[in-house]
């Protein structure tokens, strides 16, 4: 996807469709009596969709990520900029968000191979306990530093202070598999550094997971010690890492059934391009009728179609059932690659949705960003943001070393764990919920910073992909071209 | 539940068994109207199991007026086009009068008949007269089309009769177009405009987005992205059509029309598009399935024969008109009209979007015509066409040299 250099004029005529679809939607959105609606709903899908397509392609120009795109988009068409979409229509997108993280974390899973973490077991395992105490001690401690800034610990003890720092702590823990996925989407890099991140950013799913659990039962301990410590916190984190990886395990094994059952066959195969090529004997474009379209199709489009099908049912349940869907999709796609032979075909269909997917899911993001509530703790928010940026560099450069990794992983390694994503709004959500005393104002904070992690982050890890030669080596290599 | 959920769920479960019966062999089994999947909508909507009830129906609507408008955008995007050839404007001119006879003698006898069994107010009998008029007069392109594609004929006759279908999509979708114009009891923009303002914004509306993923799709080769900007136009031109008040339908074949014209390579963005038609198509389908309603009674029944009969009343002695353009031995047979009976995608789309945005005796009475066209088509029209086509001898895999 990057590499496509276009001229200044393409770029004009996007810039210039841009303002056009912003100015349309605006005159619309003033034009209408209705203050959010289901239909609001549905044009402000397309408009972050478009906007983010072309936010993304002018943020190409200098240098940027798609990703940051997308957030751009969202932060200026969303309730806190122009205002076109406003906070009850962001709320209302949530629906399409569950489906894009599925499919984001079925990818995911998708990408991981038993040998590759076979291989990197070691650094894993390194950078996993290095990132943890580092992180949780110093930016924890820095917390603890800055504590006469941050509105909502005014009057709090020294320990619930502590505990509160621990608890953020555990949030700056969180990476963001959708980030890093993301930009692996439009980059399409292969090399150690991209193995490494990946297998980092997917596991550290589950160990933020154990992670909350411990520092929510002591935090319990040390903000209210009458509350006495519950066992049964951990029954419950049992149940969320062993329910998501068995109803993901049963997931992957229905996909898995279906990718069989819907294999091409080289007879078909080889019927379906004679109708195709029939179909269109002139101009050499694919048949324009659907009868010959859907002849000529090997399953893939089937397969893109069963996934969103599949997808919205299965985030539902989960929900339902209080599972992890990040951590059960990524099982799912985790046992197909691994333990069928339908794993390329699988990571192939849900590629397809690529960009589609993550501009969904980002443009939304930026729509949900809290400009105002950032301006007013910007400079706590800014530090915690350093420190845990210096801290993450610092932590995987010592893994790094003990673990005796690749040259570029020393010298890159840290740079896809800087993102933080939704997993740490969701944390942050769950310790709003756990301590609703201070939660509003851990969660504004926490939003501040996770917005810099969010635009920061991918554009770091872009440059790292990019000087370390890593950018577009799958494609180079044949393997997951972009379709045209 | 999530009704999004129990949707994708019942369409997942119905679209992977039915891939699973049927691996990789039989991809065109099915359908063509997609009837079954009406039926399976029947089956488990309120009328049936009422696995899916009328307030789960209600939060499916924004599904229901975004998978009709992408088809309209489909049909928008083909006009002129059937089965990868222009359309003579000889066929086109008969085709879009065949289909506006249909919808003229639908809308007039709805006009006379349903006050008689039904006290409407004036607004409303306009409204149903309207709504009527678009249930009885799209031919489903796919029918004769795939029809021929399946007995693997071609031919004069099949050129014709596709030719035919293809012409008239456009015909109900400026029929809805009128239909929400006009309509008095939104509470939104639109119900304060004059109509011809309501008509303009519609057509002004599908332009400028038509426009935007045009001018965007000639500068912009790479497939995600081109699918990133068709669809980000399409739902914004429909998200802001239901803001409006406007038929978003309408808005979006405007939209389909003014892309074909502007794109560079107007013929891939059609098979891109073409490639999601009956994905889309199933949702509508099961959705318009479940969402009948018989508690009208009489005019239900009434509407339900009306509609068929008038369109069948129609076709049967038009066809003669095809009779003096073609040559012997193709001449088609005196019931040869059945074979253009069938309604599809856009005969869907209609019944379904004004059972949304009509809630009441409309809605209900427009999907009942809708969907008795479709269910008699698909009974009458693809026995009628394999006939025809057999006795023209333009079956089996015989086509005639110079005319496909």
């Amino acid at each position: 996807m990057s590499g496509t250099r276009k001229s200044l004029p393409v770029r004009m005529v996007q810039l210039l469709m841009l303002l056009a679809t912003l100015g349309l939607s605006w005159m619309v959105q003033q034009s209408s009596t209705v203050e959010s609606s289901i239909a609001a709903a549905i044009a402000a899908l397309g408009l972050l969709l478009l906007a983010g397509t072309l936010f993304s392609e002018l943020a190409e120009v200098v240098g940027l990520p798609h990703l940051t795109g997308y957030l751009l988009a969202g932060i200026i068409v969303g309730p806190h900029v122009l205002g076109i979409i406003g906070h009850d229509t962001v709320e209302r997108l949530g629906v399409f968000n569950e489906l894009a993280l599925a499919l984001i974390a079925l990818a995911g899973g998708a990408e991981l191979r038993i040998d590759s973490l076979r291989r990197a077991a070691r650094s894993l395992v390194w950078a996993h306990l290095l990132q943890i105490v580092a992180i949780i001690v110093v930016v924890g401690g820095c917390f603890m530093a800055l504590r006469g800034h941050i509105p909502f610990l005014a009057g709090m003890g020294l320990v619930p202070t502590l505990m509160v720092a621990l608890l953020w702590g555990v949030l700056a823990t969180t990476r963001s598999p959708s980030a890093v996925l993301g930009l692996l989407a439009q980059l399409r890099p292969r090399g150690p550094l991209t193995d490494m991140t990946l297998a980092f950013v997917m596991s550290s799913d589950v160990v933020v997971i154990i992670l909350l659990a411990i520092a929510l039962s002591v935090a319990q301990l040390g903000i209210d010690p009458s509350a006495g410590f519950d066992p049964a916190a951990f029954g419950e984190v049992g149940y969320e890492l062993l329910g998501s990886a068995a109803l993901g395990t049963t997931l992957g094994v229905i996909l898995a059934l279906y990718l069989w059952a819907s294999r091409p066959r080289p007879a078909a195969a080889g019927s379906a391009a004679a109708t195709a090529a029939a179909a269109a004997p002139d101009t050499g474009t694919p048949a324009l009728e659907p009868a010959v379209a859907e002849t000529a199709d090997d399953g893939g489009r089937n397969l893109l179609l069963v996934l969103l099908l599949l997808g919205l049912p299965m985030s539902a349940l989960l929900d339902y059932v209080h599972l992890n869907p990040l951590l059960a999709f990524m099982v799912a796609g985790f046992a197909v690659q691994n333990f069928s032979r339908g794993g390329e075909r699988l990571l192939h269909a849900v590629e397809k949705t690529g960009a589609i997917v993550f501009v969904v899911f980002f443009a939304t993001a930026g729509a949900h960003l809290d400009l105002q509530g950032f301006v007013a703790i910007w400079p706590v928010a800014v530090i915690l943001a350093g420190v845990r940026l210096v801290v993450t560099l610092a932590a995987a450069r010592a893994a790094s070393r003990i673990a005796g990794d690749a040259p570029v992983i020393r010298s890159w390694g840290w740079s896809g764990l800087v993102s933080q994503a939704g997993l740490a709004l969701g944390v942050a959500l769950v310790i709003v919920r756990e301590f609703p005393d201070f939660g509003d104002g851990f969660r504004t904070l926490a939003i501040g910073v996770v917005g810099l992690n969010e635009l920061f982050g991918p554009v770091l890890f872009k440059l790292a992909l990019d000087r370390s030669g890593e950018t577009g080596r799958a494609v180079a290599a044949g393997s997951n071209p972009e379709p045209h | 539940m999530n009704p999004y959920a129990i949707l994708a769920g019942l369409l997942a479960l119905a679209w992977a068994g039915g891939a699973l019966f049927r691996p990789g062999q039989q991809r065109m089994a099915g359908l063509s109207s997609g009837t079954e999947f009406l039926l399976m909508g029947i089956l488990v909507g309120p009328l049936g199991l009422a696995a899916v009830s009328r307030p789960t129906l209600e939060a499916l609507a924004p599904v229901t007026l975004v998978a009709a408008s992408w088809l309209a955008l489909l049909a928008g995007s083909q006009l002129g086009f059937a089965n990868r050839r222009r359309v003579p404007a000889a066929r086109l001119v008969l085709g879009l009068s065949l289909s506006i006879a249909a919808f003229a003698a639908t809308a007039l006898l709805a006009w006379w008949l349903v006050p008689l069994l039904l006290p409407l107010s004036g607004n409303e009998r306009l409204l149903l007269a309207l709504g009527l008029g678009c249930a009885g007069c799209e031919t489903a392109r796919t029918t004769a089309i795939r029809g021929a594609q399946r007995l693997a004929a071609g031919g004069p006759l099949a050129d014709a009769l596709g030719d035919l279908a293809g012409s008239d999509d456009m015909v109900p979708l400026a029929g809805l177009a009128l239909l929400f114009a006009l309509s008095t009891s939104a509470e939104n923009a639109a119900a304060h405009a004059p109509p011809l303002t309501a008509l303009g914004v519609t057509l002004g509306l599908g332009m400028a987005a038509g426009a935007l993923a045009g001018v965007l799709s000639r500068v912009e080769q790479r497939l995600t992205e081109r699918w990133g900007i068709l669809l980000g136009t399409g739902l914004m031109a429909i998200g802001l059509s239901a803001v409006l008040g406007l038929a978003a339908p309408a808005a979006l074949a405007v939209m389909g029309v003014t892309l074909n014209l502007l794109a560079r390579d107007s013929a891939a963005l059609r098979s891109m598009l073409a490639s999601t038609a009956r994905p889309v198509l199933l949702p509508v389908v099961a959705l318009a399935g479940a969402q009948l309603d018989l508690r009208d009674g009489l005019v239900f029944w009434a509407v339900a024969a009306l509609v068929p009969a008038t369109r069948l009343a129609i076709k049967l002695p038009a066809i003669a008109l095809l009779r003096r353009r073609l040559a012997p031995p193709v001449v088609p047979g005196a019931w040869a009209g059945l074979a253009l009976m069938p309604c599809g995608p856009i005969t869907v789309c209609v019944g379904a979007v004004v059972a949304v945005q009509f809630p009441g005796p409309i809605g209900r009475l427009v999907l009942a015509g809708c969907l008795a066209a479709i269910v008699i088509g698909e009974l009458l029209g693809p026995p009628a066409l394999r006939r025809e086509l057999q006795r023209a001898a333009g079956w089996p895999g015989s086509p005639t040299p110079g005319t496909s």
